[in-house]
């Protein structure tokens, strides 16, 4: 077909040679890549089908850890060599604590039976048991008034002098053995 | 043993329909043969509209990361040249326009885009890119496609998402233009 004719609007247009080999002459210049946009893209392309191809338990795990990085690395001071660790001495320290507590809570306390009796006795609410736990009891036996049960320290039926002396006695540790 | 993912190593011979389902796979070696394929086709499109060598990397890479988007359960359907097109062009443009408004020289970006190579004033060259300039953007768009990246006329259709009918219509009228402008008139008569 000669391009000289004008093109029928119905028909595929056509240009002359000599005019498209002038149009691809002027846009012939070709921008360099450089090889760090060549590096870049595929590093994204990469990184987006391992991420895309795996499934979705993996995906979510990753996820999480790569959050857990983040949040660690900005907001973590420890230093970066001892960052595995941290995890492990949070756990030792939590067992740690754990042991001290149940073993305070429940450590019976001082010694003997005298032991047991004085864990309830800090009469004055020192959180010691001494003299002055049995100056406590001796004045409220003189005052009359009756102290609790637990509070018959020698075991006789009856909450007296007495039983203020088995404070003071294991308080100052005069009897041998600290028992009564 | 040769790099899967080195893309200076030899080209790869697979047609764009067995390397869009090997990158579907998760084969980066495959994405990186078709980045190769169409790299400089991409950033001189990039460059033809934008002018600016920079703009051009930045819509080479936003072009290739919004591809890889894509993937997996990308359908070829069509050459990745009619694909790629629109996304390069809105890009571009896009480009185009927040450097505008950045640097408000509107009237140096149409010096750049209307002459792409340096150029003679007063040379044959010069006075087609004068002649190209003057028209519109829609039927110097489809020119450029049609005689300089060699698309179809269904693929340009397909590519702009208008009827064949306009594609035609436009390129037809373009090439009318360019008849009767005493800068080209001279093409047409040889």
């Amino acid at each position: 077909m000669n391009s000289a004719q004008p093109n029928r609007p119905d028909e595929e247009p056509h240009a002359p040679a000599e005019l498209v080999k002038a149009l691809k002459s002027m846009h012939r210049a070709r921008i360099f890549v450089p090889p760090s946009v060549d590096e870049a893209v595929l590093a994204k392309a990469r990184e987006h089908l391992a991420e895309s191809t795996s499934t979705p338990g993996t995906r979510s795990i990753r996820a999480a850890l790569a959050k857990a990085r983040a949040y660690l690395a900005e907001f973590n001071p420890m230093p970066f060599a001892w960052r595995p660790l941290a995890p492990w001495a949070a756990l030792a320290a939590s067992l740690a604590i754990g042991a001290w507590l149940a073993h305070t809570l429940t450590k019976p306390a001082s010694n003997a039976d005298g032991g047991a009796a004085f864990a309830r006795e800090g009469l004055n609410h020192d959180g010691k048991v001494d003299i002055l736990d049995a100056l406590v009891l001796a004045r409220e036996i003189e005052q009359g008034q009756e102290p609790g049960a637990q509070l018959d320290l020698n075991g006789d039926g009856v909450i007296d002098r007495r039983d203020a002396e088995v404070i003071a006695k294991q308080a100052v540790n005069l009897e041998k053995g600290g028992r009564a | 043993m040769e790099d899967p993912t080195d893309i200076h190593s030899a080209p790869d011979s697979r047609s764009d329909q067995e390397l869009v389902a090997a990158v579907n796979r998760g084969e980066v070696a495959a994405f990186g043969a078709l980045y190769l394929r169409y790299r400089d086709w991409v950033v001189n499109l990039a460059f033809r509209v934008t002018g600016d060598r920079d703009l051009a990397l930045d819509v080479l890479q936003e072009t290739f990361l919004y591809f890889q988007k894509k993937f997996p359960g990308f359908r070829l359907t069509a050459r990745l040249q009619t694909f790629l097109y629109p996304a390069v062009r809105n890009l571009s443009i896009a480009a185009r326009n927040q450097a505008q408004r950045l640097h408000s020289d509107e009237s140096a970006l149409e010096n750049i885009e209307a002459a792409p190579d340096p150029m003679a004033p007063g040379s044959a060259r010069c006075e087609l890119a004068a002649a190209l300039a003057a028209l519109s953007d829609d039927h110097r768009e489809i020119l450029l496609l049609r005689f300089v990246d060699d698309l179809s006329l269904a693929e340009i259709a397909t590519a702009l998402d208008i009827p064949l009918g306009t594609v035609k219509s436009r390129l037809h009228n373009a090439l009318e233009t360019l008849r009767h402008d005493e800068r080209t008139r001279n093409f047409f008569s040889r």
